[in-house]
C-alpha cells in the first residue's frame, strides 16, 4: 500500500473535482504528455490553467509570514 | 472480470461474505456528495489509503463498527455511472465487478435526487445489497424538499436513509439499514421500456454461467458491446458466449439510436419517475436570486440578452476600450515610443552593417517590432481579456452559455460540448482544435475543428480588432455581423454535407458562483505567462523570417504576388505583408493591422473588410500543425483549401456592398 496525497481542482467549466495527477491521464495522447501546465478535466476535457509554481511558491510565503 | 475475489460471491445471494472475513461496506457516489464525511463517520480515525491494483487511483479503508459487527468501510472515488471511461469510474466499476464489497452503500445528495438515482438504478442492476444514504437532508429541507423515504424504498426494492453526514444525524439508522441489508436478499433489477428492457431480458435469460455481477447489468454491457464483459461471456459460457453475443447484436439493431444513449435515457427516465413519485417541493427551487440567474442566464429569453450585455461590457469596453485602447496606446507611445525603442536604436547605431542593424532595430528589428508586438500590443490586450476570461469561468457562466446555445449548435451539427473547444478557441484556437478530440462523434470533431479554424478568433486577435473598432462601433457591429452569419451559415452548410448522427449533449449544470478573487487572478496570470512564454519566441522568429525575406527579397515578391489579391478587397498594398503575418500567426497579423490603421494608412470600410478576412483567413502555422495531427492530413489541406475562397470571398463581397451603401 502506499499513500500518497495530491492537489485537487475544481474543474472551470463542470466544476466537479478531480485530482490534478489524475489529469495526466486525460492529457496522454498530447504530443507535450503532460508537460504543460494545463490540466485537463477528466470529465469533460476542458483544459484547466494550473497556477504557476512562482505563485504557489509566493502564496505559501505570504501565508508564512502573515502568520 | 470474473477473477479476484469473485468467487466468494454469486449476483443475487446475500451480502454476507461466504468465510469468516468482515463485512465490506463500499461507499459509492458522485462526486461532492459527502462521501469522505460519512466515511469519517463510520469508521473513526483508522484509515489506510491504498492504490487499487493496477491502478494509481485512491481508496480508503477503514475499520468500523456497525451494530456490534466488526466491518471494513471502503470509501471509493466519485463517478457518475459504472459506464465512465475516466480511470477512477473504470476503477470502482472493476472493484465492484470483482465482488470487492458485500454491501454497496450509495451516498447521494438530497438536493439532487433524480440526478442520482440513475447510478443508484445501475447499482441495483449489480445484483449485490444495496443502501442508499440521501445525504445533505438538512439543506434539503431548507430548500423546502420533502422525501417519502418508504415510498422510495419500497419502489427501489432498498432501504433508503436519510442523513446528514456531517452532523452524524441518521448515522445509528444507516448502520442498522447497512447490517440488515447484508442479511437480506439483493434486491430485483429494475424494469426498463422502450426496447431495452426487452433486450436486457433476452439476453439475461440467455446467461448460463456464474458471474460476480447481475445479469441485468451484465446483459446492459453485452448489448452496449463492452469488451470487458464480452471476454467474461466468452471465458464463461459453453459455446464461447456466441450465442448470446448474436442475440445481443439482433435484439438491438433495431434501436433508432447509440445503445448507451438508449439505456442512458432510460434509466433517466426510470430514475425521474422514481424521483416525481416520491420527492415533492413546498417551493419552487431556486427561490434564491443565485438558482434564478443561473437559470435565467441558460434560457433563450433572458439568456441571450444576458450574452450581449456580458459581450458589450466585458469585449467592448473592457477588452476593446481600456486594454487596446488606453494600455496599449501608453505602452506603445510612452513606453517604447520615447524610452525603449530609441534605448535600442542608440545600442546598435554602432553597427556599422546595416543588414545586421536592421535584424535588430528599424522597421521589421527583432527589439523594436517583435518585443514592441508582444509586449505593448498584445500583452495588454490578451491580459485583460484573459481577466474576463476567468472572470466568466470562475463564476460558473460557461456551462450555461452551452445550455444556452445547445440549440443553435445542434443546427451546426455540434452540441452545447462543442462550447468547450470554441470558448477555449477564444483564447487560442491550437489549444481548442486539440480539445474538439473530447467531442463525442467524428463528425462533431470535424465540423468544430473547420469552424474553429474559419471563424473564432483567438484571444489577441479578438482583442486587437476589438481596440481596431473601438471608435466604430457600427464597423465593429459589421465584423461581429458577419463572422457570426458565416460561423452559422458555413457550419449549417457542413452539417448538411457532412453524413453522421446528430450530437447528442447532457451535463450536470454547477452552481453559479461569486468568482474569488484569488482564483480570477491566479488564472489570469496563469494564462498570461503561458501565453507569453509561448508568444515571444514566436513573435521574434517572425521577425527574423521577415528580416531574412526583406534581405533576400522574397517577402517584396510574396507581398506583390498577394497584391491584386489585396487590391480586389479594396484594401491598400500594405496590407498584403498584413495577411503574411497573419500566416505565420493570426495575432501577429492583427498587431499589423492595428499598426497600419494607427499610421492612418487605413479608412474605416477598409479595416473591416480586413478585419473580416484576416478573421475568416487560413490559421496560423501552430493551428494548421494541430489540424493536420488532429484531423490528418486529407481534412486538414482541404480545410485549408476552403478556408481561403471563403475569406477572401466574404471579404471581397463585403467591400462592395460596404462601398456603395457608403
Amino acid at each position: 500500500m502506499s499513500q500518497a496525497t495530491a492537489r485537487i481542482m475544481i474543474c472551470g467549466f463542470c466544476a466537479r473535482e478531480f485530482e490534478e495527477d489524475r489529469a495526466q491521464t486525460a492529457c496522454g495522447s498530447c504530443l507535450l504528455n503532460g508537460g504543460c501546465r494545463w490540466a485537463r478535466c477528466p470529465h469533460c476535457g476542458y483544459e484547466n490553467p494550473e497556477s504557476p509554481r512562482w505563485m504557489d511558491r509566493l502564496a505559501t510565503w505570504v501565508d508564512r509570514h502573515a502568520r | 472480470m470474473a477473477d479476484g475475489r469473485a468467487s466468494c460471491h454469486s449476483a443475487g445471494g446475500t451480502g454476507l461474505p461466504a468465510d469468516s472475513s468482515r463485512l465490506r461496506v463500499a461507499l459509492v457516489g458522485t462526486p461532492n456528495v459527502g462521501k469522505s464525511a460519512l466515511f469519517n463517520r463510520l469508521t473513526g480515525r483508522y484509515v489506510t489509503v491504498s492504490n487499487y491494483p493496477g491502478t494509481s487511483v485512491e481508496i480508503s479503508r477503514g475499520a468500523g463498527t456497525l451494530g456490534g459487527e466488526q466491518v471494513e468501510v471502503i470509501d471509493t472515488p466519485g463517478m457518475y455511472s459504472l459506464t465512465g471511461s475516466s480511470e477512477e469510474q473504470r476503477m470502482v466499476r472493476r472493484f465492484l465487478f470483482n465482488g470487492g464489497a458485500d454491501v454497496l452503500v450509495q451516498v447521494a445528495d438530497a438536493k439532487n435526487l433524480s440526478r442520482m438515482l440513475s447510478l443508484t438504478l445501475q447499482l441495483v442492476e449489480l445484483g449485490r445489497p444495496t443502501v442508499l444514504a440521501v445525504n445533505m437532508m438538512d439543506e434539503a429541507v431548507r430548500h423546502g424538499i420533502e422525501l417519502d423515504v418508504t415510498r422510495l424504498s419500497t419502489q427501489l426494492g432498498i432501504a433508503v436513509v436519510p442523513i446528514v453526514a456531517v452532523e452524524g444525524s441518521g448515522i445509528e439508522d444507516l448502520k442498522r439499514a447497512i447490517i440488515r441489508g447484508a442479511r437480506e436478499r439483493a434486491p430485483l433489477p429494475p424494469v426498463y421500456g422502450n426496447g431495452v428492457g426487452t433486450a436486457m431480458r433476452g439476453v439475461g435469460a440467455q446467461l448460463a454461467g456464474q458471474y460476480p455481477i447481475g445479469t441485468t447489468a451484465l446483459a446492459a454491457l453485452l448489448i452496449q458491446a463492452d469488451e470487458e464483459a464480452i471476454a467474461a461471456v466468452r471465458r464463461t459460457e459453453a459455446d464461447g458466449g456466441e450465442q448470446v453475443l448474436m442475440t445481443a447484436r439482433r435484439l438491438t439493431e433495431t434501436f433508432d439510436a447509440p445503445v448507451a444513449y438508449k439505456i442512458a435515457l432510460e434509466r433517466q427516465q426510470a430514475a425521474d419517475d422514481l424521483a416525481r413519485g416520491s420527492v415533492s417541493q413546498s417551493r419552487p427551487f431556486g427561490a434564491d436570486w443565485g438558482t434564478r440567474l443561473g437559470h435565467a442566464l441558460a434560457r433563450p429569453s433572458t439568456g441571450i440578452p444576458a450574452l450581449l450585455v456580458v459581450l458589450y461590457l466585458g469585449l467592448y469596453k473592457f477588452v476593446g476600450q481600456l486594454g487596446g485602447g488606453t494600455m496599449v496606446d501608453w505602452l506603445e507611445r510612452v513606453l517604447f515610443g520615447r524610452h525603449i525603442n530609441p534605448f535600442f536604436e542608440r545600442l546598435f547605431l554602432g553597427i556599422p552593417w546595416e543588414p545586421v542593424r536592421s535584424l535588430f532595430v528599424g522597421e521589421y528589428g527583432l527589439l523594436t517590432l517583435g518585443v514592441r508586438y508582444a509586449v505593448a500590443v498584445i500583452l495588454p490586450i490578451v491580459g485583460a481579456f484573459f481577466l474576463f476570461f476567468s472572470l466568466l469561468e470562475d463564476s460558473g457562466y460557461f456551462p450555461r452559455l452551452a445550455l444556452l446555445v445547445d440549440r443553435t449548435f445542434k443546427r451546426l451539427g455540434l452540441s452545447g460540448r462543442a462550447v468547450i473547444p470554441i470558448v477555449l478557441g477564444l483564447a487560442c484556437d491550437t489549444m481548442a482544435t486539440m480539445v474538439t478530440r473530447t467531442l463525442e462523434t467524428k463528425r462533431e470533431r470535424v465540423l468544430a475543428t473547420f469552424l474553429l479554424a474559419l471563424a473564432i478568433p483567438c484571444s489577441a486577435q479578438l482583442g486587437v480588432i476589438m481596440a481596431l473598432m473601438a471608435q466604430q462601433p457600427l464597423a465593429l457591429s459589421v465584423w461581429l455581423g458577419v463572422v457570426i452569419a458565416t460561423f452559422v451559415v458555413i457550419g449549417a452548410l457542413g452539417a448538411r454535407v457532412l453524413p453522421g448522427e446528430g450530437p447528442v449533449f447532457h451535463m450536470e449544470l454547477p452552481p453559479l458562483r461569486r468568482p474569488r478573487l484569488s482564483n480570477v487572478v491566479t488564472k489570469t496570470v496563469a494564462r498570461m505567462q503561458w501565453y507569453f512564454l509561448e508568444v515571444l519566441p514566436l513573435f521574434l522568429l517572425a521577425s527574423v523570417f521577415i528580416w531574412l525575406g526583406h534581405l533576400t527579397g522574397v517577402f517584396e515578391l510574396l507581398s506583390r504576388a498577394l497584391g491584386p489579391l489585396v487590391r480586389s478587397l479594396g484594401l491598400p498594398p500594405e496590407t498584403a505583408t498584413v495577411f503574411l503575418f497573419g500566416f505565420f500567426r493570426r495575432d501577429y497579423g492583427a498587431a499589423g493591422l492595428f499598426d497600419l490603421q494607427r499610421q492612418g494608412v487605413l479608412d474605416v470600410v477598409q479595416v473591416t473588410v480586413a478585419a473580416v478576412t484576416l478573421t475568416l483567413f487560413i490559421p496560423c502555422v501552430a493551428q494548421f500543425l494541430m489540424m493536420l495531427k488532429e484531423r490528418g492530413v486529407r481534412t486538414a489541406v482541404a480545410m485549408f483549401v476552403l478556408i481561403t475562397p471563403i475569406a477572401f470571398g466574404a471579404g471581397f463581397l463585403l467591400n462592395l456592398v460596404l462601398r456603395s451603401v457608403r
